[in-house]
């Protein structure tokens, strides 16, 4: 399984290397999600400075849509995922390498985004470890939900606007949990007993779990 | 009363009672549709096959 | 088609619940005294926490009959019809619940909205459900549609606690007490506490009744599309020239036609 894992992951990381999706479209995206934020609110810094960690994780999290979306589309685009079935790949391991492959690009994008963040809000930046811990649990969470539910509405013509109504609920308390998780780390309070990394972490693990578990059933069915 | 209860009251039985017409409209429809559905198969089973 | 002992249990069960209902109706507007602290409003709670109720046994029901498909020994097709019927008498429901609490938050606290840790849940769940019946609209054979909105169904309910969680923290965490708190909740004995029974009882036999008509409607959905599907193939064989035929049937029932995965 983890064989199979890295094997797709990597195969998925190449094509994204060559087609450069995440770089030329999902990463402007973004961007224009963080200036518009500042149009609809308020250009004062203290307002800005405030809100900045939500912000950031309601850009990250439409830009996983377009993530998850497109790492599903590379399979079912002429039925390849079949091909991965035949040639007896296990479909765990596709869904691993799945999630492997969003969350380094996902990753990514939020190193550049936090750079955007820090350029265009100015917030006050601290507790680098609670920050990191909970954007890595945060972005695995979004990336397994975000897998699962893409193979789920993959197959339906109105998959990219079924998708987000799917997704979006579901990993609302993604959303909350970082950006409070996130909070707290800019506060001098920070720690990594924070209640919302513990949270994220369980996010985190149940829909990996979920999306191991049932990801065979999905394909197959 | 004060109009909110009023007005809760007839949410609820508005929307349920909405929702159980529909219910009854839908079943209805699909009994007429499967109705020459399973004449037509049936009278196809007695038919001899060849 | 439709067994006579379930047609005739339906029956009663529609005719009991009404009754019930008109029942909880007039002791709930009429018989019942104003409370102390609440005034007149305290009448919505024979309707509001009811039908919440009967929103989560809903969703409940939906859940078991996502597990009862996806667990191979207990697979029927009869299970996932069942869950997506009580998803949507649930959604219903659930969009009566916020209707309610929305008129009764008005004047109990002046506000229609507030972020309260089960307003918002509830919320949420009420769109997790639209999405699960959005994803049941989507075109697919019957056992992979099954597949996919059981396992959806599922992950949905496994959200809620987690969902329940991150939002009661959100709210207590940061904020002192919620607007619920003790002293507006009115204290219920005698007459009132009968006709809030009663109140449970009867949206939770209008729920069976609903449930069983939706039920029924999917049952003779599948019935139509595999009849007309079992004819197709039917003609498509008597035709001796069956190779050299271009035209498609044209799909107005189901998507019987798409290629199927695997």
């Amino acid at each position: 399984m983890w064989r199979d894992a890295l094997l797709i992951a990597t195969k998925d990381l190449k094509i994204e290397f060559r087609s450069k999706v995440t770089l030329n479209l999902i990463l402007p995206f973004a961007f224009v999600v963080l200036i518009i934020f500042a149009f609809a609110l308020d250009t004062s810094p203290g307002t800005l400075q405030k809100v900045a960690p939500g912000l950031f994780w309601l850009a990250v999290l439409f830009s996983s849509i377009f993530s998850v979306d497109r790492a599903v589309a590379i399979e079912s685009d002429d039925n390849a995922g079949d091909g991965l079935l035949v040639y007896g790949v296990d479909p765990g391991g596709i869904f691993l390498g799945k999630v492997i492959s969003v969350f380094v690009q996902l990753f990514l994008l939020e190193i550049f985004l936090l750079l955007g963040v820090v350029v265009l809000y100015g917030p006050k930046i601290g507790g680098w470890l609670l920050m990191l811990a909970s954007a890595l649990f945060a972005t695995i969470g979004l990336c397994a939900a975000g897998v699962t539910y893409s193979q789920l509405a993959s197959g339906s013509r109105a998959k990219q606007t079924l998708l987000p109504l799917l997704l979006v609920p579901v990993v609302s308390p993604v959303l909350l949990a970082a950006t409070k998780a996130w909070q707290d780390a800019f506060a001098a309070a920070s720690s990594l007993e924070d209640p919302w990394l513990r949270l994220l972490i369980v996010f985190a693990v149940v829909y990996l779990a979920l999306g191991a578990i049932f990801y065979s059933s999905i394909l197959e069915g | 009363m004060n109009g909110y209860v009023e007005a809760g009251y007839l949410a609820v039985l508005g929307v349920l009672a909405g929702y159980s017409v529909l219910l009854v409209g839908r079943s209805r429809r699909m009994k007429k549709v499967l109705l020459p559905v399973k004449v037509k198969a049936d009278r196809e089973e007695s038919r001899p096959t060849e | 088609m439709e067994s006579r002992g379930y047609r005739w249990s339906r029956r009663a069960i529609g005719i009991v619940s009404l009754l019930l209902v008109a029942a909880t109706v007039i002791l709930g507007l009429w018989i019942t005294p104003p409370d102390v602290v609440q005034g007149q409003l305290v009448r919505l709670i024979y309707v509001h926490p009811p039908v919440a109720w009967v929103a989560y046994l809903a969703y409940g029901v939906t859940s078991i009959g996502s597990i009862l498909y996806l667990w191979k020994r207990t697979r029927n097709l009869k299970w996932d019809l069942l869950a997506a019927a009580s998803a949507e008498v649930g959604v219903v429901f659930t969009g009566l619940t916020l209707i309610t609490g929305s008129i009764w938050g008005r004047p109990a606290w002046g506000v229609w909205w507030t972020w309260d840790a089960r307003l918002t849940t509830t919320a949420l769940l009420f769109v997790l459900y639209l999405g699960y019946l959005a994803l049941r609209r989507v075109p697919a054979d019957s056992h992979q549609r099954a597949v996919r909105s059981s396992i959806a169904g599922l992950i949905a309910f496994i959200d809620v606690p987690i969902v329940h969680q991150s939002v009661v923290w959100w709210r207590t965490l940061h904020q002192g007490a919620t607007v619920l708190n003790p002293s507006l909740s009115p204290k219920i004995h005698g007459e009132m506490a009968m006709t809030l029974l009663l109140g449970f009882i009867s949206f939770t036999s209008v729920y069976a009744w609903m449930l069983m008509h939706r039920y029924q409607i999917a049952i003779l959905e599948q019935k139509v599309l595999d009849a007309e599907l079992d004819q197709l193939i039917e003609e498509r064989r008597r035709e001796p020239d069956s190779e050299s035929r271009q035209a498609r049937p044209t799909n107005d029932v189901g998507n019987f036609d798409q290629p199927s995965k695997v």
